[in-house]
């Protein structure tokens, strides 16, 4: 009877995890993690466009708590930073081709891309200064804690 | 009209239903590409208003909104640059580009009102209003052409077929944002959830119907700026309020109201 129910338990908690070890890939230039869901959480470690982690814990809408690429980095990243779908970098193999067609792959640098933008800006005589200029304002953690915080503003970080 | 954070988040969340089916597929790195090149478009004609503590400023407070919001990160993330013109106007780029005119910038009060302007920029991000005005005959094609370019392993670029369905699917956006502006459902919806971000940032999401007020005493009819690309405040206006439905107003401590105002001042007092 014992061991049955040993069985019983080790079975649920086996499917648990199963149920869990979800594969995402990271769809932004890059993303932090962080020690709790919230953007003024604690930031352990930073993730980039394509990595692979698994999810560990999905019971929040708005973030997922991850395991990163080589096991060892794990915490809280938005949900809005990553996708079920595989990012890979190279193509080439019909694999990769199908997985494309089927909507499972999303083909990293491929389509409209550098080498387009490259192209279209020496096409156009376009000045991308000033883009590249307001893509460096980017405000820290604590400069937007700090705001939040003075202007009396929610402080929980993140939609939940 | 229940306006518990709750119920603001199922709107929010039904707004993004209804556009799910709308919703294109490119790739978060594809829409960062897109929106750099209609935000170089967009300034190529137009000269950026380079005050520091301003760009600081809206910035933060951009963050602090997009962080509230269903979509706090895109490829490059979201920016505010502010253009150096008495026009009342505002573009924001697929991606997060987000460009303000100093005219626009004026007519706000306080930073709750400015909280507005960016929370609805925000909103045409998230909805992704600007990749939708792509041509679906575009979208089609450049998928082709993807195809095509996975297909080519060794040798074989299609970077020039590629570069003119780029060069027109930027055109269909410009055109729609300078010209003809978003349709009247875009615009309403935007707005709508503007309200969510706002109130779930901790800005009284009455102040929106305020900025609109203020844009109705700011803009002039028949107008080539606004006018010509966002539906009659006066109708945005009901539909706000309509959501609101006399909603009591926010309680926020004075010490926080004097911070805002006081840090508003200093950054967009020049404005």
């Amino acid at each position: 009877m014992t061991k049955l129910r040993l069985l019983a338990a080790f079975l649920l908690l086996f499917a648990s995890v199963g149920a869990f070890a979800a594969e995402m890939s990271v769809t932004v230039k890059q993303t932090q993690v962080r020690d709790k869901p919230s953007y003024l959480g604690r930031i352990l470690g930073v993730l980039s466009y394509g990595d692979r982690v698994t999810v560990v814990d999905d019971s929040n809408k708005a973030w997922l708590k991850v395991s990163g690429p080589d096991g060892k980095l794990t915490g809280w990243v938005s949900a809005s930073a990553l996708t079920t779908k595989k990012i890979v970098l190279a193509a080439g193999s019909e694999n990769v081709q199908q997985g494309a067609s089927s909507g499972e792959v999303a083909l990293a640098g491929k389509g409209f891309n550098e080498d387009v933008e490259q192209k279209y800006k020496s096409d156009g005589k376009l000045d991308y200064t000033w883009v590249d200029k307001m893509e460096t304002y980017n405000p820290s953690t604590d400069q937007v804690a700090a705001f939040l915080q003075q202007g009396g503003l929610n402080t929980s970080g993140g939609a939940q | 009209m229940d306006l518990s954070i709750g119920n603001l988040s199922a709107i929010g969340q039904g707004i993004q239903q209804t556009q799910a089916a709308e919703q294109t597929e490119f790739t978060p790195e594809q829409e960062y590409y897109i929106g750099r090149a209609v935000a170089a478009n967009l300034l190529s004609t137009r000269t950026v208003w380079d005050n520091a503590s301003a760009t600081s400023y809206v910035n933060v407070l951009e963050r602090a909104l997009a962080m509230y919001s269903d979509k706090p990160e895109t490829f490059g993330g979201y920016h505010v640059l502010i253009m150096d013109s008495d026009e009342i106007n505002a573009f924001s780029a697929p991606g997060g580009l987000i460009l303000v005119t100093r005219g626009l910038l004026r007519c706000a009060a306080n930073e709750d009102q400015v909280a507005a302007i960016l929370a609805h920029e925000t909103s045409h991000v998230v909805l992704e209003h600007g990749l939708n005005a792509i041509k679906q005959a575009r979208k089609t094609a450049a998928y082709r052409q993807l195809g095509i370019a996975v297909a080519n392993t060794a040798g074989g670029s299609n970077v020039q077929e590629l570069t003119d369905l780029f060069k027109d699917s930027i055109k269909d956006i410009t055109d729609t944002m300078v010209n003809n502006g978003y349709s009247r459902d875009l615009e309403l919806q935007a707005d709508q959830m503007a309200l969510v971000i706002m109130k779930r940032a901790g800005y009284d999401p009455r102040a929106f119907d305020d900025m609109l007020k203020s844009l109705g005493t700011h803009v002039k009819p028949g107008g080539l700026d606004f006018a010509k690309t966002h539906p009659d405040p006066k109708i945005r206006e009901a539909a706000v309020e309509k959501t609101l439905d006399d909603q009591p107003p926010l309680a926020v401590p004075a010490a926080a109201t004097a911070a805002r105002q006081a840090r508003w001042k200093a950054a967009l007092g020049s404005v």
